[in-house]
Parts: C-alpha cells; structure tokens; sequence
C-alpha cells in the first residue's frame, strides 16, 4: 500500500515551549489513500504536531515535505493552499452565515461583472455536499446545524479546497455513535479518492475500526509507527503507556472513616454524561481521572451548581439536597477550585486580599461598612499558613506564580469551613516544585476531615493524591479502584473505554 | 431537515421589525387623517434622511464589531468646512482677518464648484481613516478611539468660527437640500440611492461578505484567508463620508455652515441600527434592517407629532421605546437557536 512519495512527510519536528518540550524529533508521514491515526495521551503532543502541520504554529526544528518538496508554512493559508486542511475539534465557523458561504469564505463564485452569483454558489455547495452524502441545505445557516452537521460542512470545505491530506482531531468527541458511523464511511469513499487521512483519537476502537496505521506519541517523543493489523489492543496500550512504573510513591494509606459526606447517585446530563455515582467520605481524597472530553468537568459543574441537573440525586451527609446554583452549593459547604482558575477562579486584576476575602465579605461588616483591619490580619493569618508568596496583601493576583494563585483560590474556601472541597486539574501550568506543595496541602485537608474530589489527567498525580479512583470514558464511570489496585495501565484502559482488564 | 416549517416566534424574529413598521403606519393612518397626506410624507422621509445616511455607514462599522461616536461631530465639521471653502479657505483660526462672523453673501469659492464638495469629502474620508487605522493598529476599541474623535473634530470645527454659522451658500446647493425629482424630496432620493448601493455593496460583493466574515468570527477569516485590515478601516472611511454628505446637505438646508449642528445624532443613528436588528458584536444585520430601524424612530415621533406632544416628553418616549424594541428582540432571538 504505502509505495512511492508520501503524500506529508514530516522529519524530526522539535518544538520548544518555555520549560517543556513539546515535540522531541518527530517524524510523521501520510500516503495517499490511507488513514494514519495519530494516537497518545492528553499533552503526549497530538495537537501541537498537527497545529505545525497546519501551519498555525512554527517548529524549531525538522522538515516538512509535500510529495518530496520542502515546504515552510507562514500561516494555516499557506498550509491550505499546498493541500492540507485541519479539521479543529472547535471549528471556527461563522454561525450567522449560510452554510455554502462558510464552504467558499473569500472565494464566492463570481458573475461576469464581478458580483457574487448566489445561485452558483449554492449549486457548487450542494455538489461538495452531495459527494459526502450530507443532507444539508447550503442556504441554512451554520449556526442552526448540530455540531455534527457543522463537521460535515467542514469536510465539504476540505473537499472543496482541493485538499489532499485531512486532517481530523478528535471528531468524536463532538459526534454520536451514529453519526460517527457516517463520519467513517465518509472517510472510506474519501480515502479511495488517493486522499490522505490523519486521524486524531484517543479512543482505541476507533483507531481499529478506520485505522491503516497508527503513530503514538508519548511526552513529545516518538514511540512508534505500526500498521494496523500488526498489533492489537494490549500492544497499543502499552505503547501508550509506556514501561515505566509510577515514578510517585504511594504515600501511607491512612483509614478512611465510613462516614459519606457527599454521595451523587444517578447524576444525569443529558448527551453528556449518565449514570454518575460516588460516594466521597470524610477525609478521604477521591480521585477522578479520564481524558480530556470524558465528562469529568461537566459533572464536576452539576455539583457545584453551575450547570442544571436532568436526572439524579445529591447527598450532603446523608441529607439529599438540592442545588440550583453555586450560591445553594457554598451554603451546603462544597467549593470548588476550577481548572481554568484564571478565568473562574480568581480575579486577576484585583490583589491577593481582595481575592481571599471576596467569599467570606459578610463576616467582616461592622455596622455598614468592612472591617479593613480584620480582613487584612484574616488574609495574613492564610498567606503565612499556606505560604503565599507575594510581596504585599495588595499585589495583584495576575502577577503570581501558578502555584501561588492557585493556594489564593485554596485560601478562599479554607476560611468558609467547607465540607467538601473539589479540585479540577490543581496542578495544572504549575511548576513542578509548587505541584508537589498544592499537592501536600490537599492531603493534609483530607487529614483534618474534609472531604476532597480531584480532578486530573496526570496519572501519577492521581495516583500519588487518591485513596479511590474513579475512570470516566464517554460521559460514563467505567472504574474504580482503590489505590492499591490501581496501576497507570488499569487506569488508560478504563479511560480509554475498557469495561474490563 | 431540507425544508422545516418556520415557527411563529422564528418568523416573529424574522420579520417583527417589518410588522412593527406596518403597525406603526396603521396607528399613524389611524390618529390622523393627515398622515398619509404629501407633504406629512415628504417631510417624513426628508428629516429622516439625514440620520438614515449616518446610520447607513454606522451599519457597516457596527457589522465589523465596532462603533463610530463622531459621526455627529463630523456632520458640523464637514458644514463649516463646506462654507469656509466656499469663502476661499480651507483652513482658518479666528476669522475675522479674513471675512466677518457673519460671512458675506459674496462667494469666493477656493475651487470651482462641485470641486468643493469632493474636497469636503476627501478631508472627511481621511479622518475615517485615521480613525479606524489608530483603532484597528493599536488595538484600541473604536468606541473610544471615536469619542476622541467626537471631541477633537467638535473642536476643531468650532474653531474655525468660534462656533458662529457661516452665511451664504451657492445656489445648486439648494437643490440637493430642497429639491424634488417625481415629487420625491432629494434627500430621501439620496438616502435611498445610498442605502440600494449599500444593499448591493454588502450582499453582491466579496468585499461586504468579508466584512460579515470579519465582524463573524475574526479567526474563523483569518483561517480562509481574510486579511482583515481593510474591513476593519473602510468601513469608518464609509462612516466619515456619509457623515460629511449629512453635512452639506445640512449646509444647504440651512443656508450657512453651522459647526454646531448634530450633537447626538451619532446616538440616534446607532439605536436604528440596533432597532433594525443588527448585532453590537459584529458579523450579523442588515441595511434593509437598518432603513427600517431608521423609519420606526422617525414614525414613532411623527406620530408624537400629530398628537401635539410636546418635544420634551418626546425624548422619555423615544428612549423607553429603543430599550424596549431591543428587549423584545432579543427575547424572541435568543430562541431561534434552542
């Protein structure tokens, strides 16, 4: 099959971000009519890749060939005009426009007198729509279609440009089950047209079902390139996952009290997760791992009371409870510590004593006014006991380390006495010696009683925080295991949609 | 999928501007028998005209996610820029060296006639220009890029004869101000001229689909090749000139520039754009939409007017009405999608 010139042919891709590297000697390539799917962890290094090959982002480093001429690519036109088209798993698309106007954006069909031909528009839509078999109106506008059918119009884009390698990442994640069926037979008729196809996905029976060959990247590096039919599921677990062991120590297992402070049964969000339940029990940390898109967050935002709940019940303590927003859910005691905790977390532009107290404001009234002297010692009492650095109580909160900000949000709760504290990605864009200091505090916030939910993709911080772990796949539990069962090999499985090992 | 019913509320969203229209001119057919006389709609559409031409350019900015402020200013500076030329300058501090405050009814035009107005245009067009360029170079929001320049062009017009009219206009100026061609008042031949083209411009061109692109989703342009400069700028050239032909025409009208005149017409030029349905975001509305934003407000005062209420009243009225036009829409759109 993979005779001759690859269609893409990329060698040796080094991309350095500050402190990381995120791509380490790459070599990628994609043959005409054949589906190449690009497989690894969260931040193994997928994305950047393609966003190279897309020419969105520059590489420091490699070549990248298009039928065995070099090319270098300033911007995603310059990729798009030599042939590639990334489909974005957030497509940017203009909803207010028809759909065959987002198809040909700056290349409408034109009359003699240089005017749009509307008519001809639609018709040369219709035709690209045709040959995908979509059942589209072009007139429609794009923001009134479902997010599959939007990728549909994406591919027809793709098609409609003249691309000879597509590219998709993680179109799953947005499609039903049946629509995904329709997205691979697209990709069949497609590829028999000698079009190349590179397949983001992190779902392992689909690199089986439309696979021709998979790549796996882990931490940036290169582990493999092997046709399909050479391997099965076992080996491309374990080329995910790689050999080594939890490099993280397990700390002493301490006994858990059987008292449940928070129990959710059946928690239900319709088309994007079901079934959900756990019990999380005083001091204990449980932990909740998945990959990015399982759902995790979105149940996460069910409790706190950000998100409206279709179907299940909360328990606080054995009371069931009602949460309509995340006021109810600060009064029965759960907070949360979100994983953009730039965005939803903190205020940025106001200081680090502001931020502290911002929850707790109605403790510090004296008659009608605030009690400055007060919030000002209450705020020194938190900055010295989590050892905040920060030069002053009034330094703005935008100009603290990651680790930093992160124990402001920490101080937050800390003086509201809350039950149950949930962590989405704690130590997420901290660095590594602050990972482990957020790390040590949540444990010993489990060791005073309170009741803990992390929320993490790294496997070893999962593992080193939990004393349960539940997997999520696909807006499902399909784990838990108690720390002692659990190994970084369970936990990919499950997360990747394994029911049993 | 291919062909869905429309429900009331989505043709509501549709068209509830256009119904709105169509009652409005029932009621005013209804309380008085004079609505519908000539003169009732002549002066109608010829009052409205001038606004009609600034929201016409202010519909093209606030398609791209923008916002022009000093159209207003622009109208007085382009009036008294229009009759200090027509004096023989172009430019003048404290005039009196040069011809009384009072100006004198004998023409010294700086160049030959028509030339004038392409001038007063050109000047205009350039503001626009800076405007938008400052605004789209250096990241500044043009709302406050534009009341800058709200301030600074107010300024500089007054200037010119320390905020006193200029007297005396040619004679061909008269025809444009009070003219009629069929019996249709020439500037609402003009307004209307200039709305078709606008029309044309934004549906029939990759230059108005792009800017729809632009005001959209400007990554989403930018990923199928849009440069965004140009749609980003023309559209505060298209504002500035509009303005400075409100200007003239203006002049004409009252027989003098009058650096004074349009205070807070940027205002009401920005409610009938939004009337007419057309997002503050950017990337969605109409100019259909916006003529029809541009007779809504024109008909709820001339109503006002055949009811003798008084002018004052009249502001408390329009206000609450633009607020609640706008709440009524977007109760009925935030719908269309779910």
């Amino acid at each position: 099959m993979n005779k001759g010139v690859p269609l893409l042919e990329a060698k040796g891709i080094v991309k350095q971000y500050p402190g990381v590297l995120a791509l380490d000697k790459v070599d990628f390539d994609v043959f005409s009519g054949e589906v190449h799917c690009l497989a690894g962890e969260n931040g193994a290094g997928k994305s950047t890749l393609i966003e190279i090959i897309g020419g969105s982002y520059k590489k420091d480093e490699g070549t990248i060939r298009i039928n065995g001429t070099e090319v270098e690519f300033a911007s995603p036109k310059e990729a798009q005009e030599s042939g590639i088209a990334v489909l974005h798993q957030e497509l940017p698309v203009l909803p207010y426009l028809s759909v065959a106007e987002n198809i040909f954006l700056a290349r409408q069909p034109r009359n003699k007198a240089g005017f749009v031909n509307y008519s001809e528009m639609y018709r040369q839509a219709r035709k690209w729509l045709d040959i995908i078999q979509a059942d589209i109106n072009p007139r429609s506008l794009l923001g009134s279609l479902p997010m599959s059918k939007q990728q549909l119009v994406s591919i027809a884009k793709a098609l409609s440009l003249d691309a000879k390698i597509i590219i998709f990442d993680e179109p799953s994640a947005v499609l039903t089950s049946v629509e995904l069926k329709r997205l691979f037979e697209i990709i069949g008729s497609v590829k028999k047209e000698g079009k190349g196809i590179v397949y983001i996905s992190h779902r392992l029976e689909e690199i089986f079902e439309i696979g021709d060959r998979v790549t796996v990247l882990r931490n940036g590096r290169l582990v493999g390139t092997r046709p399909i039919e050479e391997i099965n599921r076992d080996t491309l677990i374990k080329m995910l996952v790689g050999r080594e062991i939890s490099e993280e120590v397990p700390t002493e297992r301490k006994e858990i009290e059987d008292k449940a402070v928070l129990a959710v049964k059946g928690l239900c969000r319709k088309g994007i997760f079901e079934d959900i339940s756990f019990t999380v029990n005083r001091g204990e940390i449980l932990g909740v791992y998945g990959l990015v898109g399982a759902g995790r967050t979105e149940v996460i935002r069910v409790i706190v009371g950000a998100d409206p709940l279709d179907e299940g019940e909360i328990y606080i303590e054995n009371r069931r409870v009602r949460i309509k927003s995340p006021k109810d859910a600060i009064k029965y005691g759960i907070c949360l510590a979100p994983e953009d905790r730039k965005q939803h977390g903190l205020i940025l532009g106001k200081s680090v004593q502001e931020n502290i107290v911002l929850p707790s404001l109605h403790r510090f009234k004296r008659s009608l006014f605030l009690d400055y002297g007060r919030m000002r010692s209450y705020t020194r009492k938190f900055v010295s006991s989590l050892r905040i650095v920060t030069p002053t109580l009034s330094q703005k909160v935008r100009f603290l380390s990651g680790g930093n900000q992160q124990k402001v949000v920490l101080a937050k709760w800390l003086g509201m006495e809350m039950k149950v504290f949930i962590f989405d990605e704690p130590t997420r864009g901290i660095d590594i010696g602050a990972k482990e200091e957020i790390r040590s505090l949540i444990r010993k916030l489990a060791e005073e009683g309170r009741a803990i939910i992390v929320i993490s993709s790294e496997i070893p911080e999962i593992m080193s925080l939990s004393n349960r772990i539940v997997i999520m796949h696909n807006g499902r539990i399909t784990g838990c295991l108690l720390r002692e069962e659990a190994t970084k090999e369970k936990l990919i499985a499950y997360s990747m949609g394994a029911n049993h090992i | 999928m291919r062909i869905t019913k429309e429900k009331p509320v989505e043709l509501l969203s549709k068209y509830g501007l256009y119904f709105v229209l169509l009652l409005l001119i029932v009621v005013s057919a209804i309380l008085s028998p004079l609505f519908f006389s000539y003169s009732n709609i002549a002066n109608l559409l010829t009052y409205n005209s001038f606004t009609g031409l600034l929201s016409l350019g202010m519909t093209f900015v606030i398609l791209t996610g923008g916002i022009d402020l000093s159209v207003g200013s622009m109208v007085g500076f382009s009036s008294i820029l229009y009759a200090t030329m027509l004096h023989g300058a172009i430019f003048t501090f404290m005039p009196d060296n040069i011809f009384i405050y009072t100006g004198s009814p004998q023409l010294t035009p700086l160049f030959p006639q028509g030339i004038n107005i392409v001038v007063v245009f050109l000047i205009c067009s350039v503001f626009g220009f800076i405007s938008g360029s400052i605004s789209y170079k250096f990241r500044i929001h043009s709302f406050i890029v534009t009341l800058c320049f709200m301030i600074f062009i107010r300024g500089l017009a007054v200037s010119y004869t320390h905020g006193q009219p200029l007297f005396g206009m040619p004679e061909y100026i008269n025809f444009i101000a009070y003219g009629t061609f069929l019996s249709i008042p020439m500037p609402a031949i003009i307004w209307l001229t200039a709305s078709v083209f606008s029309i044309f411009l934004l549906r029939y061109t990759r230059f108005g689909r792009g800017i729809y692109a632009v005001g959209g989703d400007e990554e989403a342009a930018r990923l199928s090749g849009i440069k965004s400069a140009i749609y980003r700028i023309m559209p505060f050239i298209f504002s500035a000139f509009f303005a400075s032909l409100v200007g003239i025409m203006m002049s004409g009208r009252m027989a003098c520039g009058d650096p004074k005149i349009a205070q807070g017409w940027e205002l009401d030029a920005i409610a009938a754009v939004v009337i007419g349905g057309t997002s503050l975001f950017g990337g969605r509305g109409t100019i259909g939409g916006t003529v029809v934003g541009v007779l809504i407000i024109g008909l709820i005062i001339n109503i006002m007017n055949l009811l003798e209420i008084d002018a004052y009243p009249q502001q408390m009225v329009k206000g609450v009405i633009i607020i609640a036009a706008l709440a009524l829409h977007n109760l009925l759109s935030g719908r269309r999608y779910s």
